[in-house]
């Protein structure tokens, strides 16, 4: 889904982006950067939008996700891959999005889904917006609220693999973790979207899934 | 029965799982209905998260390459230029509709006169000559005048032209030849000038390496005498 389509061709001419983001760094050459975001803006678009839930959200959150690659281009190493610092930064920038709605208390904060107290990533379910209001007659609203209403760590990565596409060695990376981790944040984030968007198993099914503790992990990314 | 491990399911629903991983969990789904319901019910709900969709990114119109605006601009110029051309020429003289306006005129005059145009014999028009013949042989003796006059008034202008031209090259040749000749004077004066101060330092040189010759030769024979 998020897969840039190049050519065999135009990608045996191209710079990488590890090049472009050297040229970048070291010559603060502006036409490889615009290079980049001709590239990354859509996938790091679809992020910040599935993300917050906001699609005019994530496009603000891009354009912040390419300045901070500009202002930290003296930071980036050539050891690591170019979309791997690229998803880390734009996660960043959605963690602390998410955080200042949850300070500003716009958004409906209330129990979460296993009873604890005020939680960070119940966010936008009910929020009062009008865009959000005109959007709710859209199609996939539910899913929409569905994905929102799952902790941040679960939606992150259902969100890098399903939509973005990423392999799960390539999760792993970006949010630093091992794969086993982003294996059970995965089965996580399918039992809980599961039992949101079909109540009627999630009444089946309750003992079962009450039984199971699920990991609450609590790294976040820093940059 | 053993259930597999959760965290199994996440690869195996992404295929990512080993060949062998997947063969055994897809054994295990065959044989354990609890298992078989709750990743059927995965499964819908991530073949549901397609449903959410976003606006396509609004792009921006790309700009024009420089050599397309350069292109639009000379055509643009070039436009203009032909267009200011069309307006300021002179009206061309139409053959045509000369032609045709004499022949319906001459025609009305002839049935003005009673004369049919049409019917006469070939004998009677081969036997006396044709008014309207001569009217169109005269009309075409003008005509090739005219566009006569029209080419050598053509020609004139061109060959004014090409005199101009003619002119103004040989004028620029000439300007040329003048500051070649200006500067190769100016060349000759200064290489003088190099040649006779060199000499004039070299027969310095010469004097001096005479005297002290002398005075060498002077010294010698004293020491000899002494």
């Amino acid at each position: 889904m998020a897969k840039i389509d190049f050519s065999p061709l135009s990608l045996l001419f191209s710079t990488t982006d590890e090049q472009a983001m050297w040229r970048v760094k070291t010559e603060d050459d502006h036409r490889a950067f615009a290079q980049l975001v001709a590239r990354w803006e859509e996938p790091i678009r679809r992020l910040c939008a599935r993300m917050t839930g906001d699609p005019h959200r994530g496009e603000d959150l891009k354009q912040e996700a390419f300045a901070r690659v500009f202002d930290k281009r003296k930071d980036y190493q050539m050891t690591g891959r170019f979309s791997t610092w690229l998803w880390r930064i734009a996660l960043n920038l959605c963690h602390d999005e998410l955080r200042r709605r949850h300070r500003r208390k716009e958004y409906l904060v209330d129990g979460g889904e296993d009873g604890e107290g005020p939680s960070l990533e119940l966010l936008a379910v009910d929020d009062v917006t009008p865009v959000s209001r005109a959007v709710a007659h859209e199609e996939g609203m539910l899913v929409r609220q569905a994905l929102l209403r799952l902790p941040e760590i679960y939606r992150t990565v259902l969100v890098l693999r399903h939509y973005e596409s990423l392999k799960i060695s390539k999760i792993a990376e970006v949010l630093e973790i091992p794969e086993g981790t982003v294996n059970s944040r995965l089965a996580e984030a399918l039992a809980r979207l599961s039992r949101l968007l079909e109540p009627k198993l999630a009444e089946d099914r309750a003992p079962r899934t009450e039984a199971r503790k699920p990991i609450q992990p609590k790294e976040l990314l820093v940059i | 029965m053993k259930h597999p491990q959760r965290e199994e399911w996440g690869p195996y629903l992404f295929g990512e799982a080993s060949p062998d991983v997947r063969t055994r969990l897809a054994t295990h789904l065959d044989q354990c209905p609890e298992c078989a319901t709750e990743i059927a019910a995965w499964q819908r709900s991530l073949g549901r998260l397609d449903e959410w969709r976003l606006p396509a990114l609004e792009k921006e119109p790309r700009p024009l390459a420089p050599a397309v605006r350069w292109a639009m601009a000379a055509s643009v110029v070039l436009g203009v230029g032909f267009g200011l051309g069309w307006l300021a020429k002179p009206p061309a003289l139409d053959a045509a509709v000369l032609q045709a306006q004499v022949e319906s005129s001459v025609q009305a005059a002839l049935a003005s006169s009673g004369r049919p145009l049409v019917g006469a014999g070939a004998e009677a028009s081969a036997a006396t000559p044709d008014p309207t013949a001569e009217a169109l042989a005269a009309l075409e003796a003008r005509l090739n005048r005219s566009s006569e006059i029209g080419l050598r008034q053509v020609l004139q202008g061109l060959t004014t032209v090409l005199q101009e031209a003619r002119e103004e090259d040989r004028q620029g040749f000439v300007t040329l030849l003048d500051q070649l000749q200006e500067q190769r004077t100016t060349d000759y004066v200064s290489l003088r000038k190099d040649l006779e101060t060199l000499a004039t330092l070299t027969d310095d040189e010469m004097r001096q390496a005479r005297s002290r010759l002398n005075q060498l030769a002077a010294r010698t024979l004293a020491d000899n005498d002494n």
